[in-house]
């Protein structure tokens, strides 16, 4: 398993796990973030983002990693609630919820699994699947 | 030296570059993304978004109420939109002729420019048979409501909708090049006409030197500068209007980055006891389509999202937030769009990053709550078990802050769509607009960038 990628170290990698289980905590159904490994895709979100955006992210998910998880609940709890607060703070909560759900999100219900992961993906779980007609193209 | 650099490919700049090879003038295409074409499309959600947007997938305004979705690839935000093809109305164009004092600004005088850019590509609509549950919930609740509905007039040549396509997936680019964007349609003939296109260029400013213009970026990290007679803009209102504001030689209206105006949207999901698979086959079939509507300044829409977005939507997180995702094929979708008032400002921050004010007035916060109001009602009237509102807004389609107008003073752009004190520069997109229509700008930027076409190559002459 890898435990480190081209952005993220290992601490960074399992500061993004613990924030992730905030957010997915795993129940019956779905594997929690951790579980599924998908913060290992985290460099297909990180690679396109703004320096200074990417630079703000990894301090962030280093220092989540020195943090107990209950209060990172705490904080995502926080986060969600303080949509609506006025002025910079509120400013702040959004773009910082909007930041981490962003990634977490994104890379969960990407369907996208580490290798030491052997359960149904979340896209499985939803019953999701798309696709477009090519075969007429093809031929 | 070139006789054109036409900064942005998406609507305008794709318009522009073939109208003006096809005059036999020599262009080149400057595009800050990557050329994808339909094999190469990322395809995942995951990396569309990321690869294909700016921000890595989402900008936001300065209060993060809203976030920005703003195509950054070959072909511009056609690629990744839904290819839908309104004609502005003439509510649109009379207050823009009272803002701007510019007189084209008619339905009639516009008709022939609508024409043109229809001309372009295929527009039509999706057949009743095709449509899926989503869209079928959609119209119930609004004629239960006593609201008009249409079909959404869509560019697109063949969905293959028979065989059971999912549009969906077209969000990050159409595999069969169905929908036709800038790539497959003004692009792909202005490169048969010479153009020449240059890829993962973002410009920083500009220069005027009076009888050229210096385009000054970055392409791949390594600096570079293209030389023209003219330039020009057609990036978008961010665009257009941040390469102006880090022009700090040009002398500029003191109007520039004023105006900015978005489309806000804010989506309603609805849980049925019956699965609804908004996710399958075509996308986005219908609208609202109701003069009261109209007067009250917004609009319902029927959309739907992936998951990685739908996720980032719904309110919540933890084992509540996974049950409702766990929901996701019975997820029924409608958001309100709302025709807000032009009261944003692009600025630049230190650094020279982009920085967007958009605040929403006592006017547009009363539109949207009244609009979301009527969603939750039509949604508990459908049948829905539970409603859920979205706190995140959205700002679709960018525009203004290089508003076109007959005084230098309350205007940046000329009605010959010139820099007012910079004749060699033009700015020919959705930066121009005085306001926001409250209507899909795709079509209209499109018409309005053949007319500047027309004007460039004219010369200015009548």
């Amino acid at each position: 398993m890898k435990t480190s990628t081209r952005h993220l170290t290992a601490n960074q990698l399992r500061g993004l796990d613990k924030i992730g289980d905030a957010f997915i905590p795993g129940d019956q159904d779905l594997p929690s973030f951790s579980a599924c490994s998908c913060a290992r895709q985290a460099d297909r979100v990180l690679a396109y983002l703004p320096d200074t955006d990417r630079r703000d992210l990894k301090m962030l998910l280093a220092l989540f990693r020195l943090l107990p998880g209950s209060f990172l609940v705490l904080l995502v709890r926080l986060l969600e609630r303080g949509q609506n607060i006025a002025g910079p703070l509120g400013a702040l909560l959004r773009l910082a919820r909007l930041g981490l759900k962003g990634l977490v999100m994104s890379l969960y219900y990407s369907g996208q699994t580490g290798e030491d992961y052997t359960g149904p993906s979340s896209l499985e779980v939803l019953g999701y699947e798309v696709s477009v007609y090519l075969d007429d193209l093809r031929s | 030296m070139y006789d054109f650099a036409i900064i942005g490919s998406g609507a305008a700049g794709g318009r522009l570059a073939y109208d003006l090879t096809a005059a036999g003038a020599a262009c080149v295409l400057i595009e800050a993304g990557r050329a994808f074409e339909a094999a190469t499309f990322p395809g995942h959600e995951l990396d569309y978004s990321t690869q294909m947007f700016w921000g890595g997938g989402l900008e936001f305004s300065a209060d993060a109420r809203l976030g920005f979705l703003r195509g950054k690839c070959l072909g511009g935000s056609t690629v990744v939109n839904q290819a839908l093809f309104d004609r502005f109305d003439d509510l649109v164009f009379e207050e823009w002729r009272q803002r701007s004092g510019v007189s084209f600004f008619t339905s009639a005088t516009m008709a022939p420019d609508y024409d043109a850019a229809e001309k372009m590509a295929e527009v039509k609509t999706i057949p009743e048979k095709y449509h899926r549950r989503n869209a079928k919930i959609f119209i119930r609740a609004l004629e239960e409501r006593g609201l008009k509905w249409s079909q959404l007039r869509r560019a697109e040549r063949d969905c293959a909708h028979e065989h059971g396509s999912d549009c969906l997936v077209c969000l990050g680019g159409c595999p069969r090049d169905s929908k036709q964007s800038a790539l497959v349609t003004t692009i792909r003939q202005a490169k048969a006409n010479g153009l020449k296109i240059e890829t993962e260029f973002e410009i920083y400013s500009l220069a005027d030197r009076r009888d050229k213009v210096i385009v000054q970026g970055f392409q791949r990290g390594e600096k570079v500068e293209i030389t023209a007679a003219k330039a020009v803009l057609a990036a978008g209102a961010l665009g257009s209007t941040g390469i102006l504001l880090r022009s700090t030689t040009l002398k500029t209206s003191p109007r520039l980055g004023k105006g900015f105006c978005c489309h806000p949207q804010f989506m309603t999901y609805a849980v049925f006891p019956e699965p609804v698979d908004a996710h399958k086959g075509p996308f986005q079939a219908v609208k609202s389509d109701d003069p009261a509507l109209r007067r009250a300044g917004y609009k319902f829409e029927n959309v739907f999202a992936p998951p990685g977005a739908t996720a980032l939507l719904l309110p919540g997180f933890g084992k509540q937030h996974q049950d409702l995702m766990k929901k996701y094929r019975y997820l029924a979708c409608m958001e309100v769009c709302v025709r807000e008032d032009p009261v944003g400002e692009i600025r630049l921050s230190k650094q020279g990053r982009l920085v967007i004010h958009k605040p929403l007035t006592a006017s547009d916060r009363r539109k949207i709550k009244e609009g979301l109001g009527l969603v939750q009602e039509m949604f508990q009237a459908a049948g829905a078990a539970r409603v859920i509102t979205c706190p995140q807004g959205f700002g679709l389609h960018l525009m203004g802050g290089c508003a076109i107008g007959v005084h230098p003073a309350d205007s940046v752009v000329n009605p010959d769509f010139q820099l007012h004190d910079h004749p060699n520069i033009y700015v020919a997109d959705s930066s121009i607009f005085p306001s926001a229509p409250g209507i899909n700008p795709c079509l209209s930027v499109l018409a309005l960038s053949h007319r500047a076409g027309r004007r460039i190559l004219s010369g200015g002459r009548p």
